[in-house]
């Protein structure tokens, strides 16, 4: 976790056409990813986590353009690449996870079929070696009795066993980084604490680095060393998770936290909701992100300036006008 | 209080297209009540029968056997369950299938007074008012149609629907589990709220401890088309007895310290039409021991609190934590 980044991403910036506008998904992106570290992007829906993870690897969807940055791997730089440059990479170094298991997966063909389908994309191997390769990679997701059950199709699997399956796909030509997208979202409390389990055990064994994208800061404890705060296309708090959760920055950071419930009844402890919803991407322009609902802004600045970079504590960076002038005493607004 | 709502051993079998003869049991043997003002969470994971039993106790789905219960009397005839609307309304968990997309807001909420019998039609529209306001929706939404909102604020207009009758007591199934957790926050403040201002009860449906933890004073776990666990939340979530319960509880992400989510269920629910042993929770139970296959578990009480289990109590230990699919295989 200490070595040199595999990973590191500058400035990207993603946008997409909307009528005669742009809309901005991803605006000015930046961050770096340890070997074997887990960085966990957490955010809203509109946040842009998702689709920073998919320009990533050139695949953001329709219309959708990456329109700057850097996203540096191994000494290329990705967006650079050409089609077959690209394609090596994607599956074989840099390996997605998906939230919908049942669409990850092709109905037709079995999971054995699928699984042999990135082999032979991505290596020159004799038969016999892939077929150990599956088994292989089937036994380390925990994928019951693989020898025989490796030929069934996604139909006959339970939502859990599908997401094994779907990671053992990522798995299988053993990626230096996984991107794991909302991986648990659909899965019910007792399996996806089984799927966080066994994610937290192949990244220590296998060594590689995971990108996990959730909406969940409680859940993002659980598997990441450190966390990234998206709001409206912009990273607005970045750090370890233990120091992001115990001493948030960010008034939208401070406001996650005091909305989400915590195992504790409204008598003891009333949420604070945040008020007004997620707002229209066009309509953020040069405004820090989150200045139309923030209960905090900086009147005359926060509407017109965005904000910098500060430092606000060991290796935790926050980006709020608000904080710059008055630190955590005055994002913290709903003690 | 006497309950607004409830249900007696509520039985529901689907019958499998295409297999004559094979059923498959969604319900056995569900229990419940309602009261007014009180928040009952009903808890459970994907495929227990939450639904199913919801959508029974407001009649669009019928029992294969037992009653429906409205202010203690059992609910049988067309005059019975039209009564029974009246008083227990149902919002949905989709904000956006649930709200018709060419229908202004303003006749979706004054469209339930009609057809209940509200004659004027000023009446009708300075009620539904009334009712946007008290979710913290402006008046002008009545002219707009729902694409023009926000999931958030769709949610608040279902809830505005369900409660325009006046019920006494509403039925919310996962209304928040499409939301973002800053805008849920702001549903279930305001379901609090109405609880406060107009003594609203509520069956609240949810896979979410957290949520449930958060709302109710009751809380009914169920598994498999039984409720397995039932008490007053405070105690259910302090001393849970049920092996299920606890490892519900062990599995959500906030009760762990960092780093220790227990996997402690092993494996997932079975296929609901596969042959269930005498305890349903059996195979895939931590604690399970040779009574548990063949003999039905007996009710144990506890203070206000019921669970079936033959081994109820503290919850397992490293020991007990084998996984029960390794060491059954």
């Amino acid at each position: 976790m200490t070595s040199a980044p595999v990973l590191s991403v500058r400035g990207l910036r993603i946008e997409f056409p909307v009528g005669g506008d742009r809309l901005v998904a991803a605006r000015d992106v930046s961050f770096e990813l340890a070997g074997g570290e887990c960085l966990a992007i957490v955010g809203e829906s509109g946040s842009g986590k998702s689709v920073t993870c998919l320009g990533l690897l050139g695949l953001v969807p329709g219309q959708g353009r990456v329109v700057a940055g850097e996203v540096i791997f191994e000494g290329d730089d990705l967006l650079k690449l050409p089609f077959e440059g690209l394609r090596q990479v994607r599956g074989e170094k840099i390996a997605m996870i998906f939230q919908d298991p049942s669409s990850a997966l092709n109905p037709l063909f079995t999971i054995e079929r699928q699984i042999r389908d990135v082999l032979d994309v991505h290596k020159d191997w004799p038969a016999k070696r892939k077929r150990d390769r599956i088994l292989e990679v089937l036994g380390a997701v925990g994928f019951p009795d693989p020898a025989r059950r490796m030929k069934s199709y996604p139909h006959e699997l339970s939502g859990g066993l599908r997401q094994r399956v779907a990671i053992a796909l990522a798995l299988a030509c053993a990626p230096r980084i996984v991107i794991a997208d909302e991986a648990t979202t659909n899965l019910d409390v007792s399996v996806q604490a089984q799927i966080i389990e066994l994610l937290v055990g192949l990244k220590d064994d296998l060594e590689f680095s995971v990108i996990f994208v959730t909406h969940d800061l409680a859940l993002a404890q659980h598997i990441a060393d450190r966390v990234m705060v998206m709001y409206a296309g912009h990273p607005v708090e970045v750090g370890p998770v233990a120091e992001v959760m115990a001493n948030p920055a960010h008034p939208y950071t401070v406001g996650l936290l005091g909305s989400a419930p915590t195992g504790e009844s409204h008598r003891a402890h009333r949420l604070a909701a945040i008020p007004g919803s997620i707002p229209d991407l066009r309509t953020i322009g040069a405004a820090a992100p989150f200045a139309g609902r923030c209960p905090v802004r900086v009147e005359g600045i926060c509407d017109r300036v965005k904000p910098a970079w500060t430092s606000c504590g060991a290796d935790h960076l926050v980006a709020c006008h608000r904080y710059e002038r008055d630190g955590r005493e005055g994002t913290t607004w709903n003690r | 209080m006497e309950p607004v709502i409830g249900a007696r051993d509520l039985e529901k079998q689907f019958a499998v297209r295409g297999f004559s003869g094979h059923v498959v049991p969604a319900l056995r043997g569900v229990s419940l009540d309602v009261a007014p003002g009180e928040f009952v969470g009903l808890v459970g994971e994907s495929g227990c029968g939450k639904s199913t039993l919801s959508r029974i106790l407001i009649g669009v789905e019928s029992a294969t056997s037992g009653e429906v219960l409205h202010e203690g009397r059992p609910v049988e005839t067309r005059e019975e369950w039209a009564s029974l609307r009246r008083d227990v309304q149902y919002v949905f968990q989709d904000p956006y299938g649930s709200l018709p997309p060419r229908m202004r807001i303003g006749d979706v909420l004054t469209d339930p007074l009609r057809i209940h019998g509200m004659r004027d039609r000023h009446e009708r529209a300075a009620r539904a008012i009334a009712m946007l306001q008290e979710v913290g929706m402006p008046a002008s939404a009545m002219q707009r149609y729902p694409s023009a909102f926000s999931g958030g604020q769709r949610q608040r207009i279902s809830i505005a629907r369900a409660l325009v009758l006046e019920p006494r007591v509403i039925i919310c199934d996962e209304i928040v589990s499409g939301l973002d957790v800053s805008v849920q926050a702001q549903v279930l403040n305001l379901l609090l709220d109405l609880q406060a201002s107009r003594g609203l009860g509520v069956l609240f449906i949810s896979h979410d401890l957290r949520v449930i933890r958060y709302l109710c004073s009751r809380v009914c776990v169920m598994y498999l088309g039984e409720i397995v666990e039932e008490g007053a939340a405070d105690e259910l979530f302090a001393d849970p007895q049920h092996p299920y319960t606890q490892g519900l509880l062990a599995s959500s992400p906030d009760r762990a310290a960092p780093g220790q989510l227990a996997a402690r269920v092993a494996g997932e629910p079975p296929s609901s039409s596969a042959a269930l042993p005498a305890c349903p929770f059996e195979p895939r139970c931590p604690r399970r021991g040779d009574v548990c296959a063949v003999e039905v578990p007996p009710e144990i009480r506890l203070g206000g609190h019921r669970a079936l289990c033959h081994f109820p109590g503290a919850p397992a230990t490293a020991q007990d934590a084998r996984s029960p699919i390794t060491d059954r295989a």
